[in-house]
């Protein structure tokens, strides 16, 4: 990361393509699902 | 090392001037990292431009670990031939250029407190805002840059890596999807 915050994250074709499919890709999601899940349990003291 | 930090021992507070003391000794071992939350992190926050947060253990003032959230967007290639992407649902049908995302644009731990799940704490805590928004407006990705050799941090969690980085690239753009 550099210091510059790069909040548009501009795609190639080549990298839209992939971005794209990327999409589809289900392999890993038990682990996604998991870390969902984990974090809407935690309970967090929190100071706005 | 210090024992893993529990929930019940931490507490995450949103960057506000009283903390400005704790920044000068926080030290993550990256100088961007470290002048961003010195020098940039208060005042893009006065600008409502981003969101910092500290996470600390209540029993100690010190600044463990910084996470910094803004929103960002993946602006995909006009030209782009949709037809033979394996996609099962096409959800962006409705966005001709750009998917917003909550941005993870900053998480950095000081280098003392690596190992202890602070930045774990932080990356949930990011989930819990980034639902919070997609409840009330929709938001489907959380998004980050991560150096190349911390990709593996995120993708054990579930994160998958957007588009294959080049070779020159220092970081890997990865993202979380938020719905189940």
């Amino acid at each position: 990361m550099a210091r510059q915050i790069r909040s548009l994250i501009e795609l190639t074709s080549k990298q839209t393509a992939e971005f794209l499919a990327s999409l589809g890709d289900r392999s890993n999601d038990k682990a996604r699902v998991k870390t969902i899940k984990d974090a809407m349990k935690a309970k967090y003291n929190v100071i706005l | 090392m210090a024992p893993k930090l529990d929930e019940k021992g931490i507490i995450i507070e949103r960057l506000r001037q009283e903390h400005v003391w704790l920044l000068s000794a926080f030290d993550c071992g990256s100088e961007s990292e470290n002048s961003f939350l010195r020098q940039d992190a208060l005042a893009n926050q006065q600008a409502h431009l981003s969101e910092t947060y500290l996470l600390m253990e209540k029993s100690a003032k010190k600044a463990l670990s910084y996470l910094t959230l803004t929103f960002g967007s993946f602006k995909l290639a006009g030209d782009r031939k949709l037809s033979g992407t394996k996609v099962k649902k096409k959800p962006f049908r409705i966005f001709a250029n750009n998917m917003p995302c909550l941005l993870v644009a900053k998480l950095a731990t000081d280098k003392s407190e690596v190992g202890r799940g602070a930045a774990t704490h932080l990356l949930k805590f990011a989930i819990q805002k980034a639902k919070e928004i997609d409840s009330i407006m929709a938001l489907r990705f959380l998004a980050l840059d991560a150096y190349a050799g911390k990709a593996d941090f995120y993708q054990k969690k579930g994160f998958k890596i957007a588009y294959k980085p080049r070779k020159t690239d220092k970081t890997v753009t990865l993202y979380l999807e938020l719905f189940i």
